[in-house]
């Protein structure tokens, strides 16, 4: 039985997402079975980057290096999975782009000289083609569970178009900013997560990311004149949907 | 010189040992992991959002974020919080700590105990052993889900209290559930602290816990060392000495004398191991481990006692557990100074300040994390071991070894660091 090889890279991130994939062994422990982990620091010593079937990247790109291993990645992988938020929209850390980069270190570093990073936080398809991107902060591990196993049975690629609202749909959970006025960011978020800050009583804050399969410029515009009739300032929605949809959030504006 | 790409970590990082003439004389555990910035990021943001951000910080131990943060604002606010939403939330730490826990003690530290080098062999070779570990590990991520919303940046958390009360049938499934999960953490237990592999080598070293009011303590306000000192929180800060080397992300702590020190499982175990429950007292003896612990790699030992101890908190928790109503909206007095707080992360102490304006936005804030503050301790304990030897692949693994005992989140450290005002 030929085994998907499959390797790990971690870029500027948490790790939560590569969580998410012990995760989807320790509940499918067929999955070891059937995968060959070529290369993962986190769990293991013996790391060789060669040709893989599948790359899962997690984190944005934020330095030099980063920029060149996720290029020589791109010739070596079959497949390129974004993996979580970070790699598909830019991460939290994006919410620094565009900012005086030495102020932004100085914020952080009494030396800023010893740093080094790019004044940009990129998204992984701003640097190479990317396959498929399993959005959310952190991914839904359960996703990825479902995505390696078609991979291995080959299976292709079905491409998320849902926002949250679908989700608090099927799960029964009555609409927060209907119901009791409660700011909400799922109309115009991608579903994936099950409706977990609804279901909890509060608004979804966008963890995975601006739907731009279903929002445009305009109607992105309105909605956030309805957020603001219901209290939440302009400037904490923008932080907001530059924290988890940055590449996104470009992408619309740009398109008009 | 000659270095290594750490593994089996959270995050990246490298260990380089320095040799002249063949000897050792220098080490470095560099921090290569790229910055975010995150008090760059939480400048300007409302002080009910923040706990939400800086979860972000740390894949693995994103709650204690939350509730540092929550406590902090908490404190300089004067916001009581209700006792069932302290406690709730504290059973979602209780369960982040039992995962966080689980998986470096037999995902990425027990290969070493039993000589292999990845998470796959172990998963061949000792398959029981894994499922084991998976079944502890997928019932932490069902409760911290069935609490806080998910196994990571959990949802129900907030400056105040919590957003909602899971309902009494989806907690006593997970009380049922635990029983089962309690014998196979015992088994798992059993094997790895009759292992003679675990190392009886001792280190001369410093630590540092949360110096609690009673019993074996995750919170406080303040911080207490080995020989008894105690700084109340208002003071770390100026008290621990900071610095920043050329070739680390992150920052590194020491004491106000220049000892590095240590913080994490084994420096708790020590300081309240009298605290431990019968039960996990009981387990230990039967090892002849009930007893202060003397070196790093003997963490491991501290991390079962500690995970078994949590277990049996969250039963009492899961027992005793009745819905509430959420007490509602949060009505914060006027800021009363600096807003800080410490908490024990799986991995040690955790201290967040912020400063907030007269509109309650961020205006500066600095994180410490527990790696950043064992970095010196590393470097110290490699160098007292490897100084003098002749360099060779032994001596590296044995550097990454010790790096790797002291469950480092690289992520963590470097994504936080001092500020100047």
């Amino acid at each position: 039985m030929r085994k998907v090889s499959v390797a790990i890279v971690k870029l500027t991130s948490c790790s939560g997402c590569i969580n998410e994939f012990l995760y989807a062994v320790a509940s499918n422990p067929e999955l070891l079975r059937r995968v060959a982990l070529v290369y993962a620091t986190e769990f293991q010593d013996l790391n060789t980057l060669e040709e893989v079937d599948v790359a899962l990247v997690e984190g944005s790109v934020a330095t030099q290096h980063q920029e060149e291993l996720v290029k020589s990645l791109r010739g070596r992988a079959r497949l390129v999975v974004a993996l979580g938020a970070c790699a598909t929209f830019g991460g939290i850390q994006a919410a620094r782009a565009g900012e005086d980069l030495r102020r932004v270190i100085l914020s952080s570093y009494p030396n800023p000289d010893f740093v080094s990073v790019l004044p940009e936080v990129k998204s992984l398809d701003r640097v190479v083609r990317v396959d498929v991107r399993l959005p959310g902060c952190p991914v839904n591990g359960d996703s990825l569970a479902r995505l390696l196993v078609k991979v291995i049975y080959g299976g292709g690629e079905a491409p998320i178009v849902e926002n949250v609202c679908s989700e608090c749909k099927r799960a029964g959970v009555q609409c927060v900013m209907v119901s009791r006025g409660v700011p909400c960011l799922g109309p115009v978020t991608f579903g994936g997560c099950g409706a977990i800050c609804p279901s909890f009583g509060r608004g979804c804050y966008g963890c995975y990311g601006l739907n731009t399969a279903l929002v445009d410029a305009e109607r992105l515009a309105k909605f956030l004149e309805v957020l603001e009739r219901l209290g939440m300032s302009r400037d904490d929605v923008d932080a907001l949907l530059k924290s988890f949809s940055y590449s996104a959030l470009a992408r619309i504006q740009t398109r008009g | 010189m000659l270095h290594s790409v750490l593994t089996r970590v959270e995050g990246e990082g490298e260990v380089v040992l320095k040799t002249e003439d063949g000897r050792i004389v220098g080490v470095e555990v560099r921090i290569s992991e790229a910055p975010r910035f995150f008090e760059y990021l939480v400048r300007g943001r409302l002080y009910t959002e923040v706990p939400d951000l800086v979860s972000r910080i740390c894949g693995l131990c994103g709650v204690s974020y939350v509730i540092t943060a929550c406590r902090a604002f908490e404190s300089c606010l004067g916001v009581e919080v209700p006792e069932d939403e302290d406690r709730l939330r504290m059973a979602v730490l209780a369960a982040e700590r039992v995962k966080s826990h689980v998986i470096h003690v037999a995902y990425l530290n027990l290969p070493d105990l039993i000589g292999l080098g990845s998470l796959s062999e172990l998963f061949e070779s000792y398959a029981h052993v894994f499922q084991k570990a998976s079944k502890v590990v997928l019932w932490a991520r069902r409760a911290m889900g069935v609490l806080g919303g998910r196994f990571h940046n959990v949802v129900n958390v907030r400056v105040g209290g919590v957003y909602s009360f899971p309902s009494v049938e989806r907690v006593k499934a997970l009380r049922r559930d635990l029983d089962e999960v309690l014998r196979e953490f015992l088994d798992l237990a059993t094997f790895i602290l009759g292992l003679k592999s675990i190392s009886e080598e001792v280190h001369r070293l410093r630590y540092m816990a949360v110096a609690g009011s009673g019993g074996y303590s995750w919170v406080g306000d303040g911080v207490v060392l080995d020989d008894g000192t105690y700084i109340e929180v208002g003071s770390f800060e100026n008290y621990v000495l900071t610095e920043q080397v050329s070739y680390s992300n992150a920052l590194r702590y020491r004491l106000p004398t220049g000892e590095p020190y240590l913080v994490g499982p084994l420096a708790r175990f020590n300081t309240y191991l009298r605290y431990l429950r019968e039960e996990v007292r009981e387990l230990l003896e039967g090892f002849g481990w009930y007893r202060s612990l003397r070196g790093v790699q003997q963490s491991v030992v501290a991390r079962i006692a500690e995970t078994y101890q949590t277990l049996l908190e969250l039963r009492d928790f899961l027992e005793d557990y009745r819905e509430r109503t959420v007490e509602g909206t949060v009505r914060p007095g006027r800021v009363r100074g600096p807003c800080v707080a410490v908490t024990e992360a799986p991995r040690g102490v955790l201290y967040h300040r912020y400063l907030l304006d007269g509109n309650l936005r961020v205006r500066s804030s600095n994180i410490i994390t527990p790696t950043a503050q064992n970095l010196a301790c590393m470097e110290y304990l490699i160098g007292s071991k490897l100084y003098g030897s002749s360099f060779d692949g032994r001596a590296l693994e044995l550097a990454k070894n010790l790096v790797r005992c002291f469950d480092p989140c690289i992520s963590c450290s470097v994504h936080v660091a001092r500020l100047g005002t």
